[in-house]
Formats: C-alpha cells, structure tokens, sequence
C-alpha cells in the first residue's frame, strides 16, 4: 500500500498524523522533515523564560517516541527536493543521500517562515528571528550573561516576548511602525493600557519607527532607528510576522498565492495533494495561529481516510501571555467595521461591529479576559465562503 | 466517607494541565468539576485540542 506522505513535523503535520491514527492504523505515514521531528508547542518560545524552561525543556517528546505512539515513520533532517505531480512521487535529500518516495497522498504541512526586513549595515546578518526550536536556542545562547535586547514588531510574538525578557531582568527596546501595541488587533485604548502596563525601567518603546541600519561597535550593536535615534544594545530580535512556505508547491506547479491555495476540504489545485496549516491559504486567507491547524487537521484526516470533510472552524481567541495586563484577541476575519471600547482603568472590552451592530470580534484586557466565553457565543460565525478558483 | 482524590489532565498539544481542583473558571468550568464531566465538545482553552486529546497525569 502506497503510503500518505506528509512534509512537515511541526504541529499541523503532528496533529494531523495523530488524527489519521485516531480513525485508522493501517494506512503507512511517513512524515518528512528538514527539521529533527521533535515534538514541542510553538508558542511556549516567546514565554519559556517566565516558565522557568531552558530550550530542551520545551521538547515534549522526541522523534522514537513520536514514531512509536503514532506508527509513522520519519525521516528527519531531509528536504524534499522536488514532487512529480503526475506520477505521484517525490524525491528527497537528506543523511541517507537522495530517494524517491511515492506517496498515496500528499500532504503540505511546511509551515512559514520569518519575514526578514531590508536592513542595512555591517551586523544586519546579526539580526535573529525565532520560528523554530533551534532559532530559539541560538537565540537564547546570544543573550545569556547579556541586558540589552532590541525587538523589532509589536505584534503578538514580538509583544510576548518583551513581557517574558522584561520580566527577566533584561532591558528591552521595542520598535514598531505603529502607534500602539497590536495595533492590527486591537484599539488604541487598549494599545495603551497594554503599553503602560509595562514599567518604564525595563522597556522603551519607539513607536512610528523602523529599524535603517544595525552596525557592530565593539561587543555591542548600534541600531539606527527611522527617527535617527541610535541605541546600544546585545541582541536585537526581529518579530514582524511569518510569510508562508510555498516555494516547494510552487515548483510543483502547485497553485500558490500568498500561500499554497486549498478548497474547504484543504485539496490544492492537485489531485492527492492537500495543505494546511500555516502553510495553506484558503478564501484568501491564512490561517495561522495553533487553533485553525488542529480544526484542519481532524478535517483533513477525515478526507484523506475517505470521507470528505470540510473545514469548519468556529469563532477562536488568542491568548497573548502579558504578564502586566492579559489579553484575549478575538480577530475578525471581515474589515470594515467599528471599535466600541467599554470597562474601567485596564479592564477594557472592545467590541468589532458591523453596521448592523452585529460583533465581528474582540479584545480584552485586564480582568475583562473572563468575558471570552460568553463573547465568543456572541460572534458572528466567521464567513469563510469566497469559492476559490482551483486550477484541475 | 470516601472521597475521590482530584485529578489532573494534560493536554497532548500544548502541555496545558486541567486540575480538577482548580477547574477552568475562567472557561466556565467551576473549580471542583471532574473531567468526565466538562461537555465532551470543549476544546483545551489554549490550543483548541479535543477533551479526548487529553491524557490522565499520574
């Protein structure tokens, strides 16, 4: 039997696998990734230092037990080099030199990768991002025994990060183009209760600001901002959102966008061949965060054992881990509407209407976090119907 | 008089613990709630996994 291959061992791929094997045992897995396949939970690395964990900690299990609880078999540290649509079979690179698989199924589960800024000077390539377990180790090996960490993006991981390292005693510097933190998610009323949540002597903010040049000075980084401020500091980290992976599918004559492009029921524009995850991109868009990947994945595990199922993934909160003022985020999937802010000194709720008044979605702050649940039955379905044109 | 110890749960994603004792109130779960009795629909309130994809710490 010609097995279901699935690239990618991060959690979309991971929970994907754990959802085949909870319907069927018998159809062979095997899991390829350029990574080591050990199981960790992403979102833990822009909070590990508040947790007490070093970056092993966060390891919850290693490839041999991954392979024995799941019955998959993985190959790890191999990149797939190219796929043969037509033949259904792929070629891969990796510690046992260059194979052919064919695959029953493909699935694309490669996630994406940190957007890297146009910055000049002589330590640019000194600028780290953290997408991955091994980013984060070298990242957490650069600021050991140092204070000064720059963060470049304001937005969920970036804002996460600055409250787990100013926490922990370093000096943190966050420079972001807009007016306020999270200001994609959130209005500026409580963009402010989240900034002056944190104490002044641990963290600066430099609003309407980019970061120009990054040049070394000795043991340290001179950062220039767009203001034409200079600042002195250890490490500068750049957390400005994720573009996803497509560069494979691509090659494959795969139909991509801004990522690889799937139907309802996660089929891209090739017959076998699926995505999810951060990787797919469905009605024009994205899906990131944790919560959408393990919808499709029980989706895409009822499909790919034979029953076609669509996606359907209900109203969703994000948590960001402040630890000053906690925040849920509610993002909504439409624009166009209004913010109706509500609540006392940090305690906010904002509510995203419609016309109509009907809420399309919402952020909390302070004590008002408890409002989640009875908010999230409040929402409008998100509306994820735009047909996409797929390309047979 | 008998009293069953509470438990807790992790979830197999993210690591999250459910204690019984503790409960999720936050969630609407009311401290003291055993597992068995959270809806079988409920997701882990940080991930979104299944309640069934959460193992029993022993």
């Amino acid at each position: 039997m010609k097995p279901i291959v699935v690239i990618g061992s991060g959690h979309a791929g991971v929970t994907l696998i754990r959802e085949v094997r909870q319907l069927d045992l018998k159809t062979p897995v095997i899991l390829i990734t350029k990574d080591k396949a050990n199981t960790y939970y992403k979102p833990n690395l822009s909070k590990a230092i508040s947790m007490g964990k070093s970056p092993d900690d966060l390891v919850m299990k290693c490839a041999e037990q991954v392979e024995l609880d799941l019955g998959v078999q993985i190959v790890s540290n191999t990149v797939v080099e190219s796929i043969d649509t037509v033949n259904g079979s792929l070629k891969i690179n990796g510690a046992e030199g260059q194979c052919s698989i064919a695959y029953k199924d493909l699935v694309f589960a490669v996630g994406a990768a940190p957007i890297e800024l146009p910055i000049n000077g002589d330590a640019a390539d000194q600028v780290l991002s953290v997408n991955t377990l091994d980013e984060y180790r070298l990242f957490r090996s650069e600021i050991k025994d140092k204070t000064n960490v720059l963060i470049i993006g304001a937005g969920f991981v970036g804002i996460e990060f600055a409250s787990d390292l100013s926490n922990s005693d370093y000096q943190v510097d966050v420079v972001d183009m807009g007016d306020w933190p999270l200001q994609r998610s959130l209005p500026e009323e409580l963009g402010s209760s989240i900034r002056n949540s944190f104490k002044e002597d641990t963290l600066t903010w430099h609003f309407g600001a980019s970061v120009v040049t990054v040049n070394r000075q000795g043991e340290k980084l001179e950062v220039t901002l767009s203001t034409g401020k200079k600042l002195m500091v250890d490490v500068v980290l750049s957390a400005v959102g994720i573009k996803p992976n497509i560069q494979l599918a691509k090659e494959a004559n795969i139909s991509v966008n801004r990522g690889i492009v799937v139907d309802e029921c996660l089929r891209t524009s090739h017959k076998n061949i699926y995505a999810l995850g951060d990787c797919a991109e469905l009605s024009g868009y994205t899906l990131p965060f944790i919560a959408p990947a393990t919808f499709s994945a029980k989706a895409l595990a009822k499909t790919l054992l034979g029953t076609v199922s669509e996606l359907s993934i209900p109203n969703l909160a994000v948590a960001v881990k402040i630890s000053t003022c906690p925040t849920v985020v509610c993002p909504s999937l439409t624009q166009g509407g209004v913010w109706d802010v509500d609540g006392e000194s940090n305690d906010l709720i904002a509510r995203y209407k419609n016309s109509e008044g009907q809420l399309l979605g919402f952020a909390l702050t302070g004590k008002a976090i408890s409002q989640k649940v009875s908010l999230l039955k409040e929402c409008l379905s998100p509306v994820l119907t735009k047909q996409v044109e797929l390309v047979s | 008089m008998n009293v069953v110890p509470y438990k807790k749960y992790c979830c197999v994603t993210c690591d999250l613990i459910y204690d019984e004792e503790i409960g999720f109130p936050e969630e609407g779960i009311a401290p003291g709630t055993r597992f068995e009795d959270i809806p079988d629909d409920w997701t882990c309130p940080e991930c979104s996994a299944s309640k069934s994809d959460f193992f029993l710490v022993e």
